[in-house]
């Protein structure tokens, strides 16, 4: 039997860049065997450890792009570099990569699907947000397909609404998803209307991150283990998600006050 | 082929493989599908009377020779958890409820709700080494603490009743005797050592945010095998053998060593949800080899 030893090990910030209002990309010092979907938990000694996504790779550098929302994200946020965060994993299940693949992200899931992006520069990529101002990877992406709830950027309204043409054409093969729960119940409920294949990588509350506590089981799957990337076949199964998660205590709640008690829109 | 099935307090069991409280234990979809993957009876993680959060992250992390974990009994209580079990239909393989509390008084109180769910069993941790107000930090485990909880809450219930011992108890012998003697049905032996721990060397911080942790796992099993073998010649109820089984031979260890049915809870880590599977595949296999037909062959074996 393989044995890992689940432990952090310190990575000192290299570099740090404001993307949005309150978002900012921390590069870190560390060589990673990242598949985009995956997610490590980054460690703040004496505060506190939480699972964020690799936003970016580079040779010797990877990055965690982070919401200001709480505590934790705001003192990892104000990280300077030279000082250090633990980080361990990666944990989890990836995307897998099919034919004519298209991506919808919503907000700061695109965190999560960038790296996915880079490694198919020439997919589309449908990102949503709810104003210009929370926009991000503009530069990095400029073939992005933008919408905003306000209009104040690329096309108003949701990202279901760039997809539901495409899909209605036959063009795509496969989405991959990411953002608040909502919306990728609805890119879901979208592909299962038109035949097509959907990943979706959803977000619990978790404590090992290596599928031994069930912490962020959703359905009878471990969301860290299991998870975080999920297909059509395994999300149908799934009645809870869209619907419903589960607090520190364990609690089942609604999707609605699972964000108000992480300080994140569901 | 060798047969697996067992009977531990009358609990009739398709081998004697159980899922140890406190993981995986938190849903009845994920007890269902543990049960699925080949657990002759699963156990929820253990409940309180009110939800609690536990302590922060990091609260599991392994290291060479095992797991150590300060989740500090975070769970949503009782009842949340009488609505999350209410129908254990699905659930292919005896339930067990693991139930918590600060003092005689409340494990009662909580015991008599868990009991009423469909479930085979209520186990009772008086030995948790990481939870303040709970188990060994809050003095549960002495004989005289033993005695108290297990009659409270023999008093609220007829079903099966097993109690869940530190293996850090000096009086370990005395604390069983204590068990039995106030109506327990069962010893399970054990809960997490220490509590131990880990620091980082780089943050020179211990990495548990409670700083210490219950140690279990590889490093437990030579431990747990002694307490079984020591439990098993003072009192003549069962015991479910747990710490560190991660194959067959070490479920056939703890059988030989007195246990009637053996807990599997960190091995979830290096072997996922099919451990249990193997495991029972890896017992039946060396049965077989060694011409032993039933379970009850080996039970108490080293003993004789
Ligand atoms: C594995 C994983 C790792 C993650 N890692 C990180 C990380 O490293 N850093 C980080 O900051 N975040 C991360 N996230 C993302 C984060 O958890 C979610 O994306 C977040 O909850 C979204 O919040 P938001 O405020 O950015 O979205 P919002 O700004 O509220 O919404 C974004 C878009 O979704 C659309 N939308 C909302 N509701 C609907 C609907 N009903 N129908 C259609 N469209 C809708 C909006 O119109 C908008 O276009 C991660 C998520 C996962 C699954
Ligand atoms: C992450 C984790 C959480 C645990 N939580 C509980 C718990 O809530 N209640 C309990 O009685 N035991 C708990 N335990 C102890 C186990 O049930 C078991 O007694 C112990 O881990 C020894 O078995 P093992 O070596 O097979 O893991 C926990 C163990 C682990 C690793
Ligand atoms: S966080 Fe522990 S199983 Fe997923």
């Amino acid at each position: 039997m393989q044995r890992i030893v689940e432990q952090p090990v310190m990575a000192r910030v290299l570099e740090r860049r404001d993307e949005a209002a309150d978002l900012r990309t921390l590069w870190l010092e560390r060589d990673m065997a990242f598949q985009p979907g995956q997610f490590v938990m980054v460690w703040i000694p004496e505060l506190d450890e939480k699972p964020y996504t690799i936003s970016a790779l580079r040779p010797g550098r990877i990055a965690l792009t982070v919401r200001r929302r709480g505590v934790f994200s705001s003192r990892l946020s104000d990280l300077r570099p030279g000082e250090s965060v633990g980080l361990r994993g990666p944990y989890g299940k990836g995307y897998a990569i099919k034919p004519r693949g298209v991506l919808v992200a919503g907000g700061c899931g695109l965190a999560v699907l960038a790296p996915l992006k880079d490694a198919l520069p020439d997919a589309p990529l449908i990102f949503g947000a709810r104003t210009r101002g929370e926009l991000l990877f503009l530069d990095r992406f400029p073939d992005m397909l933008l919408c905003t709830d306000d209009g104040s950027a690329g096309q108003r309204g949701f990202p279901t609404d760039l997809l539901r043409p495409r899909l209605e054409r036959g063009e795509v093969g496969v989405v991959y998803t990411c953002g608040p729960e909502v919306m990728m119940k609805a890119v879901f409920d979208l592909c299962e209307r038109h035949g097509v294949e959907c990943q979706a990588a959803l977000e619990r509350y978790m404590k090992c991150g290596f599928g031994l506590c069930a912490q962020c089981a959703c359905g009878d799957q471990r969301v860290c283990l299991d998870g975080p990337v999920f297909d059509s076949a395994a999300l149908r199964r799934m009645e809870e998600f869209g619907h419903w998660a589960r607090l520190k205590s364990g609690r089942r709640v609604t999707l609605n006050e699972y964000g108000n008690w992480r300080s994140c829109r569901p | 082929m060798a047969d697996l099935t067992t009977t531990l307090c009358g609990i009739r069991m398709a081998n004697p493989l159980v899922l140890a409280s406190g993981v995986l234990g938190t849903t009845r979809a994920i007890l269902t599908r543990a049960a699925r993957a080949g657990a002759g009876a699963v156990t929820m993680k253990s409940i309180s009377l009110e939800p609690r959060d536990g302590h922060p992250n990091p609260t599991i992390l392994t290291f060479e020779a095992g797991v150590i974990n300060a989740v500090g009994y975070s769970n949503p209580g009782v009842e949340e958890a009488l609505a999350e079990f209410a129908d254990l239909g699905d659930v292919p393989s005896p339930v067990i409820a693991s139930v918590v509390g600060r003092n005689a008084e409340e494990f009662a109180r909580v015991a008599e709700r868990m009991a009423r769910l469909p479930v085979a069993a209520i186990e009772l941790p008086l030995s948790c080494p990481h939870t303040p107000g709970y188990g060994t930090l809050a003095g549960q485990s002495t004989p005289e603490a033993t005695r108290e909880i297990t009659r409270a809450v023999r008093a609220v219930t007829a079903k099966p009743i097993f109690v869940k011992v530190s293996p850090n108890a000096q009086a370990l012998g005395e604390i069983a005797a204590a068990a039995e003697q106030a109506g327990a049905s069962a010893i399970t032996a054990v809960n997490s050592m220490g509590p131990g721990m880990v620091i980082n060397i780089e943050a020179r911080r211990p990495v548990l945010a409670f700083k210490m942790g219950g140690v279990t796992g590889a490093a437990l099993r030579p431990v747990a095998l002694r307490c079984v073998y020591d439990i098993y010649r003072t009192v003549r109820i069962p015991v479910i053998g747990t710490g560190g089984v991660a194959t067959g031979r070490h479920a056939i260890e703890m059988l030989m060593a007195g246990a009637t049915a053996v807990g599997v809870g960190s091995a979830v880590a290096g072997g996922g949800v099919e451990v249990f599977a193997r495991i029972a595949a890896e017992m039946a296999e060396w049965m077989d080899r060694n011409g032993v037909a039933r379970v009850e062959e080996l039970i108490g074996a080293a003993h004789r």
